[in-house]
């Protein structure tokens, strides 16, 4: 069995919720740093948001086959 | 693109947007300095020491899990402080100051009150001189308080400086007056000690 790519990226991309989580609500943010927690933790929830529906969007393709694009009609004629 | 496909895209939409909201829509709360503040009520306090005086309300919400309520004499004109979530109140015999100080977890209370916020107040007063150190109770959190005399450009004042220990920040309250309004007890038991006792954290 192969581990696929997007496995990685889900995981990378929970990581990245969880640090966001993190420095949002259990980071004690020294004072006068609120902007830039801020903006970190913001980022890092995006850009693990973002990962986790790229994964789950993720489909696998046979290099073999080649994509019509029109899967729909080829459902049809099966 | 199927209709999973764009439930999924959708839903990973409205978390981001959601959240974004969450995150910059709690700063628009935030008062410019010197904003007038308005009280959430009034109430006659009677006293067993002097005369009954009306004292004002004031909520802040300013800063999620450090909300507090403090009363101030009604007369006093309170506005909102340079920093997020901090007031000042001027009254004829001084000027009160209320704002929120970060304790690091690492650290406490009066170890913050003598290592950082005692040096800062020796190196920017002209004058410092310690002359008081306190650990009393507001509202069942632990508190200490601070009295120092210094000197302004033309009077000698002396300050009261108290921290109310809290769950995440602490809460400073400090009033600054004229040496000889010190001099009488009557400004400490009918103006300085009620205003800290009022102090009061909200959901904690």
């Amino acid at each position: 069995m192969q581990f696929e790519i997007k496995y990685l990226i889900a995981i990378l991309a929970a990581i990245l919720i969880f640090g966001g989580l993190y420095f949002k609500f259990l980071y004690d943010v020294p004072d006068g740093e609120e902007i830039t927690n801020m903006w970190v933790s913001w980022f890092l929830i995006i850009f693990g948001v973002i990962g986790i529906t790229v994964s789950t969007l993720w489909k696998k393709r046979n290099p073999l086959e080649v994509d019509s694009g029109d899967d729909v009609a080829l459902d049809d004629r099966r | 693109m199927n209709k999973l496909h764009i439930l999924i895209i959708a839903a990973g939409v409205c978390i981001i947007v959601a959240f974004s909201l969450y995150t910059f829509g709690s700063r628009s709360t935030f008062h410019k300095s010197g904003t007038k503040e308005s009280p959430v009520n009034s109430v006659v306090q009677v006293s067993s020491r002097g005369p009954s005086t009306t004292v004002s309300t004031y909520m802040n919400r300013e800063n999620p899990g450090n909300f507090y309520s403090i009363q101030f004499p009604s007369k006093a004109v309170v506005e909102h402080g340079n920093a997020s979530g901090s007031y000042t109140a001027r009254l004829p015999q001084g000027v009160f100051s209320v704002q929120l100080v970060d304790i690091p977890d690492n650290s406490d209370v009066p170890l913050v009150l003598l290592t950082h916020i005692q040096p800062a107040l020796k190196s920017t007063l002209q004058g410092f001189s310690r002359v008081g150190y306190n650990q009393f109770n507001v509202g069942g959190h632990r508190a200490w308080d601070l009295a120092y005399t210094w000197k302004n450009a033309t009077a000698r004042m002396e300050s009261i400086k108290a921290i109310v220990e809290g769950s995440d920040n602490a809460a400073s309250i400090t009033f600054s007056g004229p040496r000889q309004e010190f001099g009488t007890q009557n400004t400490n038991f009918t103006v300085i000690k009620p205003v800290i006792e009022s102090f009061h954290w909200i959901g904690q």
